[in-house]
């Protein structure tokens, strides 16, 4: 039997514990650089809050197959003065067709943000809401676009 | 075969609508609904990808078959092969592999059948509840599909 677990392919077998632990590592660290990616292209002198002290739980499927414990990743929440939010928390390392992805939610909207790159070079993309749905380039301008729609 | 624009418009708003209440219980300290929330929305990625592939297949089938229907009429490939082949399957083209009626539209070297092998098996391990990576990007998926069945619909 076969367990797919990545992007890379399908598996005879599962990976070790301390595999799973090292890339979720790897992600954590990966989710941080986004952050101050994001961090860096809020507009200055606008008044927003930015707080990274939240942390999510985080119990993927693979987690609990090798026994590894339950833990914790990071998120972002983005506050405008006239109090609406923004808010970045990862929902999923190991999927097919991509190497993690992120969600963005705003008090009624959200965006679906993948990474098309490696743990080492990663490639932020972010799908369009409405139609034609397409996966762009997760930058500056997509960012504030975004940032423009939530509040 | 049909694009997936709509599928996929639906598909993202209703993932869209997973990550805002996730986020909403959360926030309300709601941790075990926010959990039951992300296991149905890792199911409503699974869901829509066994919808695409599906789709696929049939698509795949009713090319294939017309492939040997044609063939064994003279107007592509090897007549007496498809005549054979005919027989053999009767209008049951499924009684082919699913990469065997693939192998009739796409020569064996492309890496797109590598791609499809992949699918496929993905698609059997989620039908059967072996999917450990239970994350799909869907819209991306369908992309694939439709870009491979592009290729099959021109090729000779």
């Amino acid at each position: 039997m076969a367990y797919v677990y990545d992007d890379s392919g399908e598996h005879e077998e599962l990976p070790s514990k301390e595999e799973v632990a090292a890339r979720l590592s790897r992600w954590e660290s990966r989710l941080n650089a986004l952050y101050a990616r994001i961090e860096k292209w809020l507009p200055s002198e606008s008044g927003y809050v930015l707080d990274r002290s939240s942390r999510i739980p985080v119990n993927e499927p693979l987690m609990q197959a090798v026994g590894l414990a339950p833990g914790s990743l990071p998120k972002l929440s983005i506050t405008h003065p006239d109090g609406s939010r923004l808010v970045f928390f990862p929902s999923g390392l190991w999927m097919i067709g991509g190497n993690g992805q992120v969600s963005a939610v705003a008090d009624r909207l959200a965006w679906k943000l993948v990474d098309r790159g490696t743990d080492d070079a990663p490639h932020w993309t972010v799908y369009t809401r409405r139609p034609p749905i397409r996966s762009v380039e997760f930058d500056c301008d997509a960012f504030r676009r975004m940032l423009a729609e939530a509040a | 075969m049909k694009r997936f624009d709509d599928v996929m418009y639906a598909y993202l708003t209703a993932d869209n609508g997973f990550a805002t209440e996730i986020e909403r219980e959360r926030e309300a300290g709601r941790i075990e609904i926010a959990a039951e929330l992300e296991r149905l929305r890792r199911l409503n990625d699974q869901a829509y990808f066994v919808l695409i592939v599906a789709e696929f297949e049939q698509y795949v089938s009713d090319l294939a078959l017309r492939r040997v229907e044609d063939g064994r009429r003279g107007q592509y490939g090897d007549r007496r092969v498809c005549s054979v082949l005919w027989q053999r399957i009767g209008e049951d083209i499924t009684k082919l592999s699913f990469l065997d009626r693939v192998a009739l539209l796409m020569d064996k070297g492309r890496f797109e059948l590598a791609e499809l092998n992949k699918l496929y098996r993905t698609r059997s391990e989620i039908a059967h509840g072996r999917a450990l990576s239970a994350v799909v990007d869907v819209p991306n998926t369908a992309r694939t599909v439709e870009r491979i069945a592009s290729l099959l619909q021109d090729a000779p």
